[in-house]
């Protein structure tokens, strides 16, 4: 009797791995140039990281928005997955287990080009040919990874970029009217408006967060080299001096009491509490924030000021944010189709210039700053513009798969150059360049 | 018929031999005490008949039947264990009636016999109250009453009033007969204290080491025993036993069957001269150790005006002694004894 | 002065300290509390207000109606009773298998459940979701409920206590003819209620705070517990809204503080119950 139970429950077990194979849809892997039109009611997914506040009610409003409107019967169900590095986690995890949705928002730098190198994203330039989507509406600056060789494999979404954002009242008090437009300035206003009370300081002139592939990648680029090369496989400004130049000038910036280093946990959040407790004066941050930081400071009762970020030497400014992608492995063409339409929708004026205003992100096409919502909120507050006029100085960073990887490091060496104080910038360059050897291919 | 049968038992825990070749009977409808020493194997037989302590060898009969490997629950038997094992989170009602329930008497059948046996072991009015809130003697009457409810063939006891204090004791060890002789069921009743055993027992088994020692009424047992340790197990205190002669032999006799004088007596068949070392005054009676030559005897005397130190002679009667052989085993044939006793003037003589 | 005064008097340093640990022990909750009803300034305003100028119940109704935390909140509450019934339909036999009966290879199974137990589920759970996927079970509450079927803590401590059980309750269960599960169900284990407590204790606190493995499992928000509900109120790029996560967290806390405080009455009226020898 027993033998007989145990016999039956391996077969069990052996048929239902046999048996569950079939979880693989017919038709997948649709790389090919052909598109469909959708024939019959569809619904398919979207993996997104809009949390919660703005950022998400956004998406679930446009999401419904678009299913309620939409003529085909396409269905779309939004669920947020966590923060980018969950979602391109989950989303390969998927796409090796057969179970990954048709839409994924991919953070642009470190997540596209993984998912891509995998094959996994959809070629959109046959839909877009076919309906005459004009790829120059977008901003030059914000398509870095949405053609790459010839293929359009995915369309900016909620890109952002950092402002300067800082206290115009302190400011004034020092006797400064115009925001620094050169390093050399920041330093100056910075230390004019430090304040320091029996040995402590009680006010910071000025905070840089730890964001290396952001703040520190766009200052090599304003001083004429840049993070990664263009191939993608090396690290220049590692070799010239030029992050030499610029780790030094930021650690010496902390030593001297100006500038406040980053909190080890919850560094953002520390700082935009520290802002609105009147304890730093002005600081580097995403315009993704503008719309929260905006209203905080007027509850703070802060005036805020907002401008172009201050440059080493040529004007420049880094983007950031994510992309929206469809999937070609493991969704039907139909699923594809529909995922299009959706992305279309998304891409029109009023969709856009709604994501933008609501949240502080980047208009992400050109047509849309003439839709009337962001004609009034930039009438409004003209802070919001500054982010979008900073486009005409952007630059992007190269495309490549070893950026998170690098990325990871520098901010270690970050952390302990200028928080933990440990090493001096030479040493951290030196550190910096035995982990690029283990990270980039050699020559 | 519930006669129980042991036929060529044997037990043994790993390499431990416990129990070889027994072979017992235990009359339907007696009252049988299994008395011993620690470790000598009585719990372990008790357990063999109730089927929570298998036989590694062997047969059990009951009945006729051979239950050797049938389940407890379907044996007929019921238990009374030392530590009384009543279901804590149960009522005194519930506890009775598990063994009921699970063998699916009727509801209106269960309340009857339920109230019945409350009634008989004085539980009616505590029905409802959980165990840890009753005495140790009321729940060692849940015990009883859950056996009893089940109407078994054989009742077996262990040690059932070793954990009640003395007065109780006594009180619940007559309760006990009386029930025997209202029921008229075979109990088998293991206990290690000798006095239990003599004042309950229709039949001894006295047990050492897993073999039986003797097998008789108290009576017997007491007055006529098979060997010295039967002799020195029965009996408060236990018989004085001294070796004489050339052959090891061995002599025994009673501590209540000595008189004590200050004068010798030509009459007397066994006289020692000793002294008095110890006296306990019991109250009825008073407890003499007293050095003879040959070591020292315990007295049981109505006569509590000796004192220590004193010199006394002690007297005995032929028919008062007992003979045993130097492997213990008692001497009963008529020429032997003689023998003995010759030795035993021969060496008063001298 | 009266004894009662001096020995009151004598108890004050320990009861001093008594208090002092508690109220730290306390504290964080407290905080939790007041700055989930503050306004998002009050609550990083330096230096801190210790009571709300205002209560201020936005954050709640941002729960309630944008965030749909009720439909959370019965995800977590679905999945985690559901692991204790599983889990105590598994362990119950098996701790009494474990304690009462002897068979070949016992000690080696037993072993096994503890090295199961080690094993950390960083460990298994791409397998896991792997089958899962195939079996199509991922839009389900599923993953998150059968891979917990068992709890090798739960067996150990209920072996234990099945352990310290004298053997002859089950011998005179057995006399009375019972089968061995109503011995196990209606004999054993009332006799066991303080340890079954804390194993379901434990195992609540444990399902209903589970993070990873519902990360890993879950895809879609029908299906998501509070703990991943929590992690969306952090929207690092945008700003923590404290008071928002505060209230969440209180959501999240909460019933886990209402079932420990039942379920200490239950415990102590567990151990005073005091078996009998």
């Amino acid at each position: 009797m027993r033998k007989r139970s145990v016999l039956l429950l391996t077969m069990l077990l052996a048929g239902s791995f046999v048996f569950a194979n079939g979880a693989k849809e017919s038709g997948s892997s649709a790389q090919s140039g052909d598109t469909v039109t959708v024939n019959a009611p569809v619904t398919i997914t979207l993996w997104h990281t809009r949390g919660a506040g703005k950022n998400g009610e956004e998406m679930t409003a446009v999401t419904k928005k678009f299913n309620e409107t939409n003529k085909l019967g396409i269905t779309v169900e939004e669920s947020y997955q966590g923060n980018y590095v969950a979602t391109l986690a989950k989303t390969m995890q998927a796409i090796a287990a057969g179970t990954n949705p048709t839409m994924v928002l991919l953070e642009r730098a470190a997540g596209v080009p993984v998912v891509n190198d995998a094959g996994a994203l959809l070629d959109m330039m046959p839909y877009a040919k076919r309906d005459g989507m004009d790829l120059a509406n977008f901003p030059e600056a914000l398509m870095k990874y949405s053609l790459v060789d010839g293929k359009l494999i995915t369309l900016p979404y909620v890109r952002s970029t950092p402002v300067f954002y800082y206290n115009k009242g302190m400011y004034r008090e020092a006797g400064i009217v115009d925001a620094p437009k050169t390093i050399d300035e920041l330093i100056a206003a910075s230390k004019k408006i430090t304040k320091v009370e029996n040995g402590k300081t009680v006010v910071f002139g000025f905070e840089l967060l730890n964001d290396p592939a952001w703040f520190i990648q766009n200052m090599t680029y304003q001083l004429g080299s840049n993070m990664l090369s263009a191939d993608g496989k090396s690290a220049p400004s590692l070799e010239d001096g030029t992050l030499l130049k610029v780790l030094s000038a930021w650690r010496s910036w902390v030593d001297e009491g100006w500038c406040a280093a980053p909190a080890v946990t919850n560094a953002s959040n520390a700082l935009l509490d520290d802002f609105y407790n009147k304890r730093v004066g002005a600081f580097f941050y995403s315009t993704g924030g503008m719309a929260n930081i905006i209203k905080n400071s007027a509850e703070a009762g802060i005036e805020l000021g907002v401008a172009f970020l201050p440059t080493w030497d040529k004007p420049a400014a880094p983007v950031g944010g994510g992309n929206l992608g469809i999937l070609s492995v493991n969704t039907s063409k139909q699923e594809q189709a529909a995922a299009w339409e959706f992305m279309k929708f998304l891409m029109e004026d009023e969709q856009v210039a709604n994501n933008s205003a609501h949240t502080g992100y980047l208009p992400s096409t050109k047509s849309s700053i003439n839709h009337p919502i962001l004609k009034q909120q930039w009438a409004e507050h003209p802070e919001f513009r500054v982010a979008f006029d900073q486009l005409s100085i952007a630059q992007e960073i190269p495309y490549s798969i070893y950026k998170s990887q690098y990325e990871e490091q520098m901010t270690v060496v970050c952390s302990r150059l200028i928080q933990d104080r440990s090493i001096s910038p030479e040493q951290a360059i030196e550190e910096l360049k035995a982990e690029a050897v283990q990270i980039f291919p050699t020559k | 018929m519930a006669e129980i049968k042991f036929v060529d038992v044997g037990k043994s825990f790993g390499d431990n031999k416990i129990i070889e070749h027994m072979n017992l009977t235990i009359k339907d409808g007696s009252f049988t005490v299994l008395v011993g020493p620690s470790g000598c194997g009585k719990t372990t037989l008790l357990r063999m008949i109730a089927g929570i302590g298998p036989a590694s060898s062997g047969q059990i009969l009951l009945d006729g039947e051979d239950i050797t490997d049938k389940a407890p629950g379907k044996r007929g038997v019921a238990m009374v264990f030392q530590n009384y094992a009543i279901y804590p989170t149960m009522t005194v009602r519930e506890n009775i009636e598990f063994g009921l329930k699970n063998n699916h008497v009727p509801k209106e059948e269960r309340s009857r016999l339920i109230s019945e046996v409350a009634l008989s072991v004085g539980l009616s009015e505590l029905l409802d109250r959980k165990p840890s809130t009753l005495s140790g003697g009321q729940r060692q009457r849940i015990a009883l009453a859950r056996a009893m409810v089940k109407k078994p063939k054989v009742f077996l006891m262990d040690e059932p009033l070793s954990n009640l204090d003395a007065k109780l004791r006594v009180a619940m060890r007559t309760e006990l007969i009386e029930l025997y002789k209202k029921l008229q069921t075979t109990f088998v009743y293991v206990t290690h204290d000798q006095i239990e055993a003599m004042s309950m027992a229709d039949d001894i088994v006295l047990l050492d080491h897993g073999k039986i020692q003797q097998e008789d009424a108290p009576e017997k047992i007491y007055y006529d025993p098979d060997n010295v340790f039967t002799a020195q197990f029965i009996g408060t205190p236990p018989m004085n036993i001294f070796s004489f002669g050339a052959h090891e032999n061995r002599m025994g006799f009673r501590s209540e069957r000595v008189t004590l004088s200050y004068q010798a007596n030509k009459q007397a068949f066994f006289e020692r001269k000793g002294s008095i070392i110890t006296r306990e005054m019991l109250g009825s009676e008073t407890q003499y150790q007293i050095k003879i030559p040959e070591g020292s005897l315990m007295v049981k005397s109505l006569n509590e005006k000796f004192q220590v130190g004193e010199t006394v002679y002690i007297q005995l009667q032929e028919e008062h002694l007992y003979f045993f052989d130097k492997e213990g085993l008692r001497i009963r044939d008529k020429k032997e004894i003689a023998e003995c006793n010759a030795e035993l003037e021969a060496s008063h003589e001298a | 002065m009266t004894h009662d005064t001096e020995r009151r008097l004598r108890r004050l340093p320990s009861d001093l300290i008594k208090f002092a640990v508690v109220l730290l022990f306390l504290f964080p909750f407290y905080w939790m509390l007041i700055t989930s009803f503050k306004t998002y300034t009050e609550a990083i305003r330096f230096p801190p207000s210790l009571w709300p100028q205002h209560f201020n119940m936005t954050s709640y109704v941002t729960l309630l109606e944008k965030m749909n935390v009720l439909r959370y909140m019965k995800n977590t509450l679905i999945v985690t009773l559901s692991c204790i019934a599983m889990e105590m339909v598994v362990l119950v036999p098996a701790a009494y298998a474990f304690a009462k009966y002897e068979f070949a290879g016992k000690s080696l199974m037993f072993s096994l459940v503890l090295v199961a137990f080690m094993i950390p589920t960083q460990v298994t759970f791409i397998t896991v979701y792997i089958m899962m996927a195939r079996a199509r079970l991922l839009k389900t509450l599923l993953p998150q409920i059968i891979p917990f079927g068992a709890n090798a803590f739960g067996i150990f401590l209920l072996r234990q206590a099945f352990m310290q059980i004298p053997e002859e309750i089950v011998e005179s269960a057995r006399l009375d003819n019972a089968s061995e599960s109503k011995i196990m169900l209606q004999v054993m284990l009332p006799m066991c209620k303080s340890t079954i407590v804390t194993i379901a204790l434990f195992s609540f606190v444990s399902h209903w705070n589970n993070y990873f493995w519902p990360l890993v499992m879950t895809n879609s928000e029908a299906v998501q517990p509070l703990t991943i509900a929590m992690d969306k109120l952090k929207d690092v790029e945008v700003g923590i809204d404290w008071p928002l996560i505060m209230a969440g967290n209180i959501v999240l806390v909460a019933p886990i503080l209402i079932v420990f405080i039942f379920a200490s009455r239950k415990i102590i009226s567990a151990f005073a119950y005091r078996g009998i020898k």
